[in-house]
């Protein structure tokens, strides 16, 4: 049975992610250590917590470094809503932290694109459609402008266009999914996302 | 573009799921356990679980209706009650500190649901926001009508908060929080709508997501609070007490141009 690692973040609920993936036929083990990250075939960056709290935790750690080795190597890592954010350069969320900077972009809270002083109801929370952009096998048997599940009040901003793969819209362009090299990031939880979801889920296990 | 979530609420008392009346009558409709798959296989936008039992003790004893010697507590139901959903659970009900509160969303909750703890215990909250963000948690509103006034009540409802309506309001806004529940009590399994005064008076005060809770009995009373603002439009017996319901109140939203998600 292929094993997937979620990594620990010391921050809250992997039991989500862990249920959906194994669901799928997949063990899962729930580590931060390098022989268990480096023996995978996939490693899971979960999408919870807070941005200073999680890359804060990281750095105490000595666990920073290793992350962006990991983000940019062969071994196929799925990061979700925060697990993709903080591999973005900048990160505002209460105040400003570096991020892994392996991809250019700052990450900031939500802002309407019409207006930038209007008052918008975050978090984005619920479901939203998923424009592609690319097209991607990780959307097979997936149709454009499903729903996906969302819950995040930032989103980055100033990033390279190439990477995007599907957009969402909530008084802005959101990044819905990206990908740079064997790193996926989806802004939305396919943990939760119900059938849409377990089928993206199934799609990047097949590909690992 | 972003839809209205229907969500139902699942309500545990003494070990049974039960629809409730104004916070004191109660009936018991089935188990606690079975009820989830069933909204999970129905697609349902997200569930919401509150344990309103009054207890002194933090774990509640559950009975399982096939076997009434089986028990477990709360953190097992939540551990099964994951495994079978792939869509949003908030878990709420019972919960005044902080290691609870953990123990909960490390079990398998999505968001943590406080009502009595903002009324008398708020850092607990903010200590859960600072560690697993806001959007993890979700504070409950408890309200009545007295002298024409919104009065806050916590504690089963059944103590009043000093602290007036809008001032609690601007303490939870000064908390932080991913999204508030809103419920009029004397509305609670009544059937007569939602209450709408009360929805305009949070969406005026309050810029995060709102859901209402309280009143559901027709389709159409869920096309009235969609359009008054609410985010989420909570109910709890019409779940237990209607067929199909699921599709039905989407159908009738759909009918009304509400966005919302209906899929198959």
């Amino acid at each position: 049975m292929k094993k997937i690692i979620i990594f620990d973040f010391n921050s809250g609920n992997y039991s989500s992610i862990s249920n959906a993936v194994e669901h799928l036929g997949y063990s899962v083990s729930i580590s931060n250590n390098l022989k268990d990250l480096t023996s995978s075939k996939g490693v899971i960056l979960p999408g919870n917590g807070n941005l200073n709290y999680v890359v804060s935790y990281l750095k105490k750690n000595n666990l920073f470094d290793l992350v962006v080795d990991l983000v940019k190597s062969e071994t196929s890592c799925l990061g979700i809503c925060l697990g993709m954010q903080i591999i973005f350069e900048n990160l505002y969320e209460d105040k400003f932290i570096k991020g892994l900077g392996v991809l250019k972009g700052d990450v900031n809270a939500i802002q309407s694109t019409k207006d930038k002083n209007k008052k918008i109801i975050l978090p984005h929370i619920g479901w939203n459609n998923v424009k592609f952009k690319i097209k991607s096998k990780l959307f097979k048997n997936i149709k454009d402008e499903s729903n996906f599940y969302f819950l995040h009040s930032h989103t980055p901003y100033n990033y390279e266009d190439k990477y995007v793969t599907s957009l969402a819209n909530y008084e802005m362009p959101i990044v819905a999914s990206l990908q740079f090299l064997n790193f996926t990031g989806v802004q939305f939880h396919p943990e939760k996302s119900g059938r849409n979801g377990i089928n993206f889920l199934k799609n990047w296990l097949d590909n690992i | 573009m972003l839809k209205k979530r229907i969500i139902p609420v699942l309500m545990l008392r003494d070990g049974k799921l039960c629809i409730s009346k104004n916070f004191s009558s109660f009936q018991y409709v089935g188990n606690p356990f079975e009820q989830v798959k069933r909204l999970n296989s129905w697609n349902v936008d997200e569930i919401i679980y509150l344990d309103i039992s009054v207890k002194e003790n933090s774990i509640t004893k559950l009975r399982n209706d096939d076997n009434e010697n089986y028990n477990l507590d709360i953190y097992e139901l939540i551990s099964y009650v994951n495994k079978n959903c792939f869509i949003p659970i908030t878990w709420g009900g019972n919960i005044m500190s902080i290691d609870k509160a953990e123990k909960i969303l490390k079990t398998g909750s999505d968001k943590i649901y406080f009502n009595s703890a903002m009324c008398v215990n708020p850092s607990i909250i903010k200590s859960i926001i600072n560690k697993f963000g806001s959007q993890a948690v979700v504070v409950g509103i408890d309200v009545k009508k007295i002298n024409n006034n919104y009065t806050v009540f916590y504690n089963h409802g059944r103590l009043a908060m000093k602290t007036d309506f809008e001032s609690h309001l601007k303490n939870i806004t000064k908390i932080g929080p991913g999204e508030v529940l809103i419920h009029d009590i004397d509305r609670d399994g009544t059937k007569v709508g939602f209450n709408i005064d009360l929805l305009k008076i949070v969406r005026n005060n309050i810029n995060f997501p709102i859901t209402i809770l309280g009143g559901a009995g027709k389709y159409t009373d869920f096309i009235e609070a969609a359009n008054a603002g609410a985010d989420g439009i909570a109910s709890g017996n019409l779940w237990h007490i209607k067929d199909n319901v699921d599709f039905e109140i989407k159908e009738n939203l759909l009918k009304a141009n509400i966005n919302i998600r209906l899929e198959t």
